[in-house]
C-alpha cells in the first residue's frame, strides 16, 4: 500500500475512534436502559478503531517516515520531529491501552443501576477523545513540518 | 470481572510511568535504544510491545490481590487521570528538555 492511502487510513480508523468515544461520552451522560446496547456496541468500535490506526500509522511510520524525517530535520520546523512526532508517537501507546480499558469497563455495563463504573468509564471516554485529537493535531503540525522542508 | 477492572487500571498507572521512564532511559542511553531496534527492527516496535506485554501481564498478575479489596469509581477515575496525565508530562517534559 502507498504512503498516502496508508496515512488516509490512519487517519480515517482514528477518527473513527474518536467519534465513537464521543458519542459513548454523551451516551454516559444521559445513561438510560435505551443506550446501554449503543454503548457497549460502540465500546469495540473505539477499540477496533484504535488499534487499526496504530497498525496502519505504525507500519507507514516504520516503513515510510525515514524521508519524511530528513525532510523535517533539515527544514524550518526541526522540532515538528523532535518534539511533536516524539511526542505523538510514544502517547500513542497510552491511547492505546485506555481504548482497551474502556472496551473491558463497559463489558460490564448490564443494567443501568448496578454499572459501578459510571465516572470510571466518563473519565476513560473523555480521555480517548482529548487524546484522539491531540494525535490528529499533532499528525497536521507534522505534515506541516514537511511543507516547511520542502 | 471487577477485580480484573480494577488491577486494569492500577496496572495502566504503573505503565503510564514505566512508559515515560523507557523513553526517557532509551533516549539518554543509545545502547539500549539500539537493542530494542536489533529485537524486531525498530525501537519504536519494540517499546510497543513492551507496553501492551506490561499491560496485559500487570493485569493478571495484580487481579489476585483485589480478592477483597474494592476499589470505589471515583478512586479508580483518579487513579487513570493521573496515569494519563503523568505519562504525557514525562513524555513531554522529557523531548521539551532533550
Amino acid at each position: 500500500m502507498n504512503a498516502p492511502i496508508l496515512m488516509a487510513v490512519h487517519v480515517a480508523f482514528g477518527l473513527l475512534g474518536i467519534l465513537a468515544a464521543l458519542v459513548i461520552f454523551v451516551d454516559l451522560l444521559n445513561l438510560n436502559s435505551s443506550n446501554v446496547k449503543r454503548i457497549k456496541l460502540l465500546s469495540w468500535v473505539v477499540l477496533l478503531g484504535v488499534f487499526l490506526s496504530y497498525v496502519s500509522g505504525g507500519y507507514w511510520y516504520v516503513v515510510h517516515y525515514a524521508t519524511d524525517k530528513a525532510i523535517i530535520k533539515a527544514g524550518a520546523w526541526p522540532w515538528a520531529h523532535n518534539l511533536v512526532m516524539e511526542v505523538k508517537e510514544h502517547t500513542f501507546f497510552i491511547l492505546l491501552v485506555l481504548s482497551g480499558i474502556l472496551a473491558l469497563i463497559l463489558s460490564q455495563l448490564k443494567a443501568v443501576e448496578d454499572f459501578k463504573y459510571l465516572r470510571l468509564a466518563k473519565c476513560t471516554s473523555a480521555f480517548v477523545v482529548i487524546l484522539g485529537l491531540m494525535m490528529e493535531a499533532t499528525g497536521a503540525v507534522i505534515a506541516l513540518g514537511v511543507r516547511m522542508g520542502l | 470481572m471487577n477485580r480484573i477492572i480494577q488491577s486494569a487500571v492500577w496496572s495502566f498507572f504503573v505503565v503510564c510511568i514505566l512508559n515515560g521512564i523507557l523513553v526517557i532511559v532509551k533516549e539518554s542511553y543509545g545502547p539500549l535504544k539500539t537493542s530494542m531496534a536489533e529485537l524486531t527492527g525498530h525501537h519504536w516496535v519494540t517499546h510497543g510491545v513492551i507496553i501492551i506485554a506490561l499491560q496485559l501481564l500487570l493485569t493478571f498478575a495484580l487481579a489476585g490481590r483485589f480478592k477483597h479489596a474494592e476499589l470505589n469509581d471515583e478512586f479508580l477515575s483518579k487513579m487513570l487521570t493521573s496515569g494519563v496525565v503523568l505519562g504525557v508530562v514525562l513524555i513531554t517534559g522529557f523531548y521539551i528538555i532533550h
